[in-house]
């Protein structure tokens, strides 16, 4: 008798150890596509509001994706092993620098939004803590475009630290870009050639 | 002698048991460390000429008949010769052992067929069957065949050398080739490309424009996409190898630096030095060597 309900309360305690971390994933991955949730409604809340001006349609976008991005890590994957090499004050002017640029690269194609919706799918839990989320951007008449939101936990916020299209991510695509010039030209030469990006002309 | 053939076919078994055990392991997520490019200066070569010939031959035509065409014709050819190329898409189903997808494939292709008249609209799509886009280049990343150096095809563009042979498989299992004439053979793919080309034309030259280096951007983009589609980025979300998300910063984040191991075991050339120098020498010579490796990546 004694021995069975021994027995039976390490089996719970083995039952309850085991299921922890999963509860603990399973309430991670919930919050995140939460998060992710929460933000496509936002845009798309912005960008299905055609009496907007355009040029406050893009303020709004712009303010809620600062809100959202990491760009401190953003920065930091995109350098990688080079980020060493950043004093303290070039750490600072690159964020701001990148920043500038996406906010210019993906601002541009607000105009062109046409009917889309966006579907907010499953999420997956990594290691090492992060959540992937997988979103579907839905066109009518012209098939679906897979959009992935890698998020980090930054203080208790879901924050997006990569984006990845049909499978090709953002942060990998400029790391690879930036790995040569920041060989040859070093951490000044990077923020040059990247402000150059931004105050040129584009297109 | 039973005995023997016994033996052999237990073996055979065996081997064949091994080889699916390797063959239907998915493999790994994209590692940018893994960039093969030997190639690179004969690469870039055949790159800048195919650059040439899409900015002043391809993109002239294409827009034209952007112009020209309604978005409706537009689709309309893209869904016929995606509708041609049923066999491959049904075959590497097959060969991959996706029932449901071959099914679904088969179904398309008889649904656009008949009524999407001769595959020009897709109904199937509203009908909820899903779409393939399996290659052989993509079964043979299946079964662990890697991608190899990165090759740049005259006129056909990024590929490696595994994609380039699966390429051949796929005009091979292409059939209606073989039925028409060299000169039609020709005609229809330019047709294929021109309108293909015409639907990204603006995309296209905006991701140009917007690159710092147009040759690592088109390379990193095309292997990351061809790992994200053998790994079936359709059905999970899919990003970049873990460890390649965490960096370690000066040695302050100790839950990143307890990853970076990991990612040495995985590989034991070029990158496996990085993250020891990083672990190891906080100091900033650390980054030294980086550079070298960096100049051949």
């Amino acid at each position: 008798m004694a021995r069975s309900s021994r027995r039976l309360l390490i089996l719970s305690l083995l039952a309850a150890w085991l299921a922890a971390p999963g509860a603990a994933a399973a309430s991670s991955t919930e919050e995140a596509r939460a998060t992710v949730q929460g933000v496509v409604d936002a845009v798309l809340g912005v960008l299905r509001t055609p009496e907007l001006p355009s040029a406050e349609r893009r303020t709004r976008i712009e303010a809620i994706a600062y809100d959202w991005f990491d760009f401190e890590t953003m920065s930091r994957l995109v350098v990688a092993r080079g980020w060493r090499r950043f004093t303290a004050e070039q750490k600072q002017t690159f964020v701001t620098e990148f920043r500038e640029l996406l906010a210019a690269r993906y601002g541009r194609k607000l105009d062109s939004y046409g009917q889309e919706d966006v579907a907010v799918e499953q999420a997956r839990q990594d290691a090492g803590g992060d959540v992937t989320v997988r979103t579907r951007i839905v066109r009518p008449g012209a098939g679906e475009v897979a959009v992935d939101y890698r998020l980090r936990n930054e203080g208790g916020r879901w924050k997006a630290i990569d984006v990845v299209i049909e499978g090709v991510s953002l942060v990998f695509s400029y790391r690879g870009q930036f790995q040569d010039i920041l060989a040859s030209k070093g951490p000044e030469g990077l923020i040059e050639r990247v402000r150059q990006k931004n105050v040129g002309p584009v297109d | 002698m039973r005995k023997l053939s016994n033996i052999g076919a237990r073996s055979w078994l065996a081997l064949a048991a091994t080889a699916c055990l390797v063959g239907c392991a998915t493999p790994g997520p994209w590692d940018p460390s893994q960039v093969s490019d030997p190639l690179e200066p004969v690469n870039r070569g055949v790159f800048w000429v195919n650059d040439k010939f899409d900015v002043y031959m391809l993109t002239p035509v294409a827009k034209g008949w952007d112009f020209v065409a309604p978005d409706r014709v537009q689709t309309s050819i893209a869904n016929f010769f995606t509708n041609l190329r049923f066999p491959v898409h049904f075959l590497n189903d097959v060969l991959q052992g996706k029932p449901v997808a071959a099914g679904s494939t088969l179904a398309r292709f008889v649904v656009n067929t008949t009524a999407g008249v001769a595959g020009l609209f897709d109904p199937a799509s509203r009908l909820g069957l899903a779409r393939s886009d399996e290659d052989f280049g993509q079964t043979m990343g299946r079964y662990g065949v890697p991608a190899g150096p990165y090759l740049v095809l005259p006129l056909l563009g990024p590929s490696s050398v595994r994609d380039a042979g699966g390429s051949l498989a796929d005009s091979a299992a292409s059939v209606w080739p073989f039925f028409v004439d060299t000169l039609v053979t020709v005609g229809v793919r330019a047709t294929d490309t021109i309108n293909a080309r015409s639907r990204i034309h603006e995309e296209i030259e905006e991701e140009r424009a917007s690159a710092f280096d147009w040759y690592t951007f088109v390379r990193d983009a095309y292997l990351q996409r061809r790992v994200a589609q053998v790994r079936d980025e359709q059905v999970e979300p899919e990003a970049g190898s873990d460890a390649q998300y965490y960096i370690p910063d000066e040695g302050d984040e100790p839950e990143a630096d307890a990853d970076e191991p990991e990612a040495d075991a995985d590989e034991p050339e070029a990158d496996a030095d990085e993250p020891e120098a990083d672990a190891d020498e906080p100091e900033a010579d650390a980054p030294e060597p980086d550079e070298h490796d960096d100049g051949s990546f």
